[in-house]
């Protein structure tokens, strides 16, 4: 574990880390100038072995399967160490060098376990074993150098030297027998006797491509495995076998680590009602947080930065010619600048994903929320993705590779839009306060959980009537509790930031320009403007939400581009001569039945292109449309059934 | 597995392979230990993924593990080759451990 980390030190560049496994998803190359050298160092997605269960094993598999690289550096957790190992068994099996990276030397020396790392580069053939401490680029240099040394003598250092697979465990036999029925029938790319070992393993992907390229021999090769079925658990064992004579040889002390404050914690945190209780109060507190403590700021840039910077910028550009004046000051400064605003809140809520993030709280989440994922025909692990959505819903979707079985991830995806992501968290807690007074905050909350027991429902009915199926196992490795790490959580924040202000200086500009020019011509005035036109046509379906002003509707319809784009496009349309707060403006437009209602669709509307290109990506057309279609059902009746039922009941 | 995989599907399928009622009473499943028990693993049953995903991660027949945490409904947290890891209610009737002494 550890592997980004590393990555990020030497690179520069900025993976996603975090105390759970299966944050990274995909390869990821950077490059390393070190000594002369230039590396192209690449960061794949953890595994622990190579038998590939979910696909994002499978890329970090083929990836050292096809493109052979010079050297491949193995992070392995000093923690917890024998599992590690697991995965280095089956490494030192193929044809590539190998240079081991002994992580996490703080927590193990924490735990008072003592690793001479000599006697375990001995045992493995002097494959170089160094220690280092990744989070505080501890050894990293010398990494760096002995995967260098490696890369450039890959005959010397081959695993030919050590070799568990021949001598350690009892059916080599059959592997030889299986080798010599495959020779030369496979893509060249995979040794020959790796395949046969994986068959004997029953790695489905691999014994559906034998069976693919070598259909005659098959037959025989098929006979074979059935004659040797309970293989698996014998090649597991040697392994295991092994590494446990290994770890005893270089480890004092193993297995008698201090887990106490782990175990202590997890008595709150992993208890089937305080640990629930423990989650919402986490989640309720994050939000509280957040707008406690991001509101008041977002207020002032809005009244105090950008709409005097926007009245001044039009004031001195008094001479200049009307659509300059008007697209720098109303379009630039008062569209994208205003989203620009929402920076507090992003700040506030990353900082405490990040902080849960790097804690490790996220496993313990999942756990908790097994036994709710079970009614939606899920498990726990669907729940860390769906989490991840909190933040952005595209690195939600693509997270969802960690999920071994194609019906609960296809469920998983769909269902991850539900999420409301900061874009639309942001767009709330800003008309919030206009829109609620007091019970703003309340109704923040309500509008998250209207999202959740929509999400909830319809994996439940899903499930129920649509798109059974059975569970996979539930099987999880809980990773100990970290110090929080202010280096990380401070880049993943960062990140984070830079990326909403991209986005804030590319399409939520471009929109805001577009908005402009839209309500400007012709004429000069909003009132016979193109958009005013297409706005008219629009209003019967305001009507029936309640929503007397069509600019709300123009709002709506730009948040597929970017969540943000419905207080951009505002901030055009309403403009700021209307003085006072934006917020509040719009809110007069509306009666408090419409206010909510229109906030509900917008939390509920269709994706927005990114997360639609996002599942597209990863569940293909079909799906996408669905998607599309089954939101913009559910948002708008949900928004006339607030709007309805609340003026119904007689709510002013 | 994926489907395709038929000879492990007719080996592994529930009708060739129900869940013998444990006659034997020094067997008892994972999910009967209570916290801090420890037990050794005599046996799984399952399909060979659920198997080889278990084996990877150490849970080989003759391993000992302890239980960590246990109520009795949900999914259940064991130690194993001191490391901790989260299986669901499910998976732990599918293995079979010796009953523990204490
Ligand atoms: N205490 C300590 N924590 C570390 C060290 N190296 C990494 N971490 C933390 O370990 C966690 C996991 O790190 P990552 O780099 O994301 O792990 P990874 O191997 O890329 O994980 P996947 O991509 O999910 O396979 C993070 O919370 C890091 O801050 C270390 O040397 N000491
Ligand atoms: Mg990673």
């Amino acid at each position: 574990m550890g592997k980004s980390t590393v990555f990020n030190m030497l690179t520069g560049l900025n993976q996603h880390v975090g105390n759970w496994p299966g944050k990274t998803i995909e390869q990821k190359t950077g490059v390393v100038n070190y000594k002369g050298y230039k590396i192209d160092l690449v960061d794949l997605p953890g595994t622990y072995s190579l038998t590939a269960n979910s696909l994002e094993e499978r890329i970090a598999r083929n990836y050292l399967l096809k493109n052979r690289p010079d050297a491949v550096i193995i992070i392995l957790n000093a923690a917890t160490l024998e599992h590690s190992l697991y995965l280095l068994t089956e490494l030192i099996n193929l044809p590539i060098p190998i240079v081991v990276g002994l992580n996490m030397m703080d927590v193990a020396k924490q735990q008072g376990f003592q690793i001479e790392e000599n006697v375990l580069s001995a045992a493995l053939g002097d494959t170089p074993v160094i220690p280092i401490v990744a989070s505080h680029n501890q050894g990293l240099n010398k990494l760096l150098d002995a995967a260098i040394e490696v890369s450039q003598h890959p005959n010397q250092t081959l695993s030919q030297k050590y070799r568990i697979t021949p001598s350690d465990y009892p059916h080599q036999e059959i592997q030889k027998q299986i080798t010599s029925k495959i020779q030369g029938k496979l893509p060249a790319i995979y040794p020959t006797d790796w395949i046969a070992l994986k068959l004997l393993e029953g790695d489905s992907e691999i014994t559906s491509m034998v069976k693919e390229s070598a259909p005659e021999t098959w037959k025989s090769i098929e006979m074979l495995l059935i004659d040797h079925e309970d293989t698996f658990l014998d090649i597991a064992g040697s392994r295991y076998a092994w590494i446990e004579r290994l770890v005893r040889a270089a480890m004092t002390n193993p297995r008698k680590g201090t887990i106490s404050l782990t175990d202590r914690l997890d008595k709150i945190a992993t208890h089937p009602f305080a640990g629930l209780l423990l989650l919402i109060g986490i989640s309720g507190a994050v939000f509280w947080l957040t707008y406690t403590l991001a509101n008041p700021i977002v207020y002032w840039l809005g009244n105090s930065i950008i709409s005097p910077l926007a009245l001044w910028s039009k004031s001195a550009l008094g001479n200049a010619p009307f659509w300059l004046q008007g697209l720098i000051s109303d379009g630039i400064i008062n569209g994208a600048g205003m989203v620009l605003t929402f920076l507090p809140i992003l700040f506030f809520f990353f900082a405490a994903m990040g902080f849960l993030e790097d804690i490790g709280y996220l496993t313990r989440a999942a756990y908790v929320m097994d036994r709710f994922m079970h009614w939606m025909g899920l498990h726990g692990r669907s729940f860390m993705p769906l989490f991840l959505g909190f933040g952005c819903n595209v690195p939600s979707i693509m997270g969802t590779r960690i999920i071994e079985d194609r019906r609960a991830r296809i469920l998983t995806i769909m269902l991850s839009p539900l999420v409301p992501c900061t874009g639309r968290i942001a767009v709330i807690t800003f008309l919030a306060p206009a829109f609620f007074g007091k019970s703003a905050l309340i109704a923040v909350w309500g509008l998250v959980s209207l999202n959740l027991v929509i999400l909830a429902s319809l994996g439940i009915l899903t499930n129920k009537f649509i798109y059974k199926g059975k569970r996979t196992a539930f099987i999880m490795e809980i990773p100990l509790y970290h110090v929080p790490n202010p280096r990380t959580i401070g880049l993943f924040i960062w990140n984070n930031l830079v990326e909403f202000t991209k986005r804030a200086g590319t399409i939520i500009l471009l929109v805001a320009i577009v908005m402009w020019w839209l309500s400007n011509y012709p004429g000069g005035n909003i009132e016979n403007s193109i958009l005013a036109q297409f706005g008219h046509q629009l209003a019967p379906l305001g009507h029936c939400l309640g929503w007397q002003d069509w600019r709300i509707t123009i709002a709506l319809l730009t948040s597929f581009l970017a969540k943000e784009n419905t207080i951009s496009t505002l901030s055009v349309l309403y403009k700021i001569e209307e003085s006072g707060n934006l917020a509040a403006n719009i809110a007069s437009s509306l009666t408090m039945p419409s206010r909510l209602g229109f906030l509900a669709i917008q939390m509920l509307f269709i994706p927005c292109v990114a997360t639609v290109a996002a599942i597209r990506k990863e569940a293909g057309t079909k799906w996408m449309v669905i998607n599309i279609l089954l939101l913009l059902f559910i948002s708008f009746s949900a928004g006339a059934i607030i709007y309805w039922g609340l003026t119904l009941l007689g709510v002013k | 597995m994926t489907n395709n995989n038929r000879f492990w599907q007719n080996r592994f399928h529930p009708r060739n392979n129900p869940i013998e009622p444990d006659y034997n009473s020094n067997i008892v499943r994972l999910g009967q230990l209570e916290n801090g028990q420890k037990a050794k693993i005599i046996d799984f049953q399952g399909g060979p993924g659920f198997i080889s995903r278990m084996a990877i991660l150490g849970f080989i027949p003759g391993t000992e593990l302890e239980m960590i945490q246990n109520y009795g409904r949900g999914p259940i947290i064991v130690s194993v080759r001191g490391t901790h890891v989260a299986l669901g209610r499910r998976e732990s009737w599918h293995i079979r451990v010796n009953k523990p002494t204490s």
